[in-house]
């Protein structure tokens, strides 16, 4: 499985793999909760949390993984450490876990983690594991705090509110940008944040697509003809 | 054979290991959150109860004066008017030593199932407060009947039965005396609706409710 990982940098993790942008993977609670930042920062950092442990965890089990054991050690893994921060989660802000809901129990079953955790951790030193862990989740909380940005700014038109839930001295850090007679609605409900998904996707394909651009200036012409792009040429 | 069964016992035992450590960790965990969990959520209780009853109202901790309503507690005339679904707490504010008010928990039916509601009534039949406390209203639409939304839900402070007949226990599309939201009626509505039975309920049972601090529960 690592060979579909050839670049393991920080800018491959953050950007070109980016976990749900490209992999689109751990998309559910990606759309679900992050209608504002302090519900995707809480969730984000829950889950890099249970990311982190979770791929040190199986880095140090992995003389012990085969293919029978993988999966349900890995299950009880994550389990185990999603439910462990759960509880933690309710101390610290029991108005934040009651707003995630069911999706703080349900990071036990995030397909990007489940990914991430066979793929990587299994197959790599404990460093590495740990960096890798700590860095996949770190490209998974950024795309959920800009969602979670986007959808209140938009919805709302103010970013920050209630964000003394997660962070005590937080309380004064609402920021209202503008206020609307009717807010726009559609990016607080879930088809909005499929539209959202889509356009923030197709923004990091355009951005990709500047940065490949002076290579590509130099084998396409403009007006070009149609190029034989199958078989010998 | 006798190989094959040594790989599945070692298979398990390393399952069973791994899962007894994770027992042990999950149980130290709950062990070590246990008492700030219970301690928020006396402070969550709390200021909840502070929203819909104000603090000179009363003397005592309401926490201590707790008793529970569901939709098969006995002895009450006419429950269903709370539209109870499960068994919920309700508090009784003395001062004085003489009940001075009471909280009562509701349930209204709004556009995306229940509304969960708190209103607190004092001795004389004036509304000090309603709070939502949980629902799955529309955002941005629905979501204006909760507090941290909008002030819309204190338009019921120090209303009661004598001052807003029954014809006005509306919102006012339906000629009462409650504004709905734009674009959304059926959510208002159903609060009206709720808190107007609530009121009603606290009239029919007023004797019962007013001499109930006899049945403290212990904490």
């Amino acid at each position: 499985m690592s060979n579909s990982l050839p670049h393991d940098t920080t800018s491959g993790v953050l950007w070109r793999r980016n976990p749900a942008l490209v992999q689109l993977l751990g998309l559910s609670p990606l759309l679900a909760v992050t209608t504002s930042v302090v519900t995707a920062l809480g969730l984000g950092l829950a889950t890099l949390a249970v990311f982190t442990a979770a791929s040190v965890t199986i880095s140090l089990l992995h003389r012990r993984l085969n293919d029978a054991l993988r999966l349900p050690l890995i299950l009880l893994v994550n389990a185990t450490f999603a439910t462990c921060i759960g509880l933690m989660l309710q101390v610290w802000s029991l108005h934040l876990y009651q707003a995630l809901g069911l999706y703080v129990p349900l990071i036990a079953a995030n397909s990007l983690l489940l990914v991430h955790v066979d793929s990587i951790a299994s197959e790599r030193p404990l460093l590495t594991a740990t960096a890798a862990g700590l860095l996949t989740g770190f490209g998974y909380l950024l795309v959920l705090l800009v969602f979670g940005a986007l959808r209140e700014l938009l919805g709302t038109g103010a970013v920050f509110a209630n964000m003394e839930q997660l962070l005590p001295f937080a309380a004064s850090w609402k920021l209202q940008i503008f206020t609307a007679e009717s807010p726009f609605l559609l990016v607080l409900l879930p088809p909005g944040a499929f539209l959202l998904l889509g356009f923030l996707v197709a923004l990091k394909n355009v951005i990709d697509r500047q940065l490949a651009r002076p290579v590509a200036n130099e084998t396409s012409m403009p007006g070009g003809k149609r190029v034989r792009v199958t078989g010998k040429i | 054979m006798s190989n094959a069964n040594n790989t599945l016992l070692r298979y398990c035992l390393t399952l069973a290991g791994v899962a007894v450590i994770a027992a042990i960790l999950v149980a130290v965990v709950h062990r070590a959150t246990q008492q700030g969990i219970a301690d928020q959520q006396q402070d969550n209780e709390r200021q909840a109860l502070n929203q819909v009853l104000p603090a000179t109202l009363h003397d005592n901790d309401l926490l201590t004066t707790r008793f529970t309503l569901g939709p098969d507690t006995q002895g009450y005339e006419q429950l269903p008017l709370l539209g109870l679904s499960a068994g919920r707490k309700g508090y009784i504010a003395l001062r004085n030593d003489a009940v001075s008010g009471i909280v009562l928990p509701l349930e209204a039916t709004g556009y995306g199932g229940p509304i969960v509601l708190l209103i607190g009534i004092a001795a004389d039949g004036k509304i000090t407060g309603v709070r939502v406390q949980q629902h799955a209203e529309t955002p941005g639409l629905g979501d204006s009947i909760d507090i941290h939304v909008s002030p819309w839900i204190t338009v019921f402070d120090h209303r009661n039965l004598d001052d807003t007949p029954e014809p006005l226990w509306h919102v006012k599309q339906d000629g009462g005396d409650f504004d709905q939201f734009t674009g959304a009626t059926i959510t208002p509505r159903a609060v009206v609706g709720a808190v107007y039975n609530a009121l009603q309920f606290f009239e029919l049972n007023k004797d019962k409710l007013l001499k109930q601090p006899a049945n403290k529960e212990p904490r």
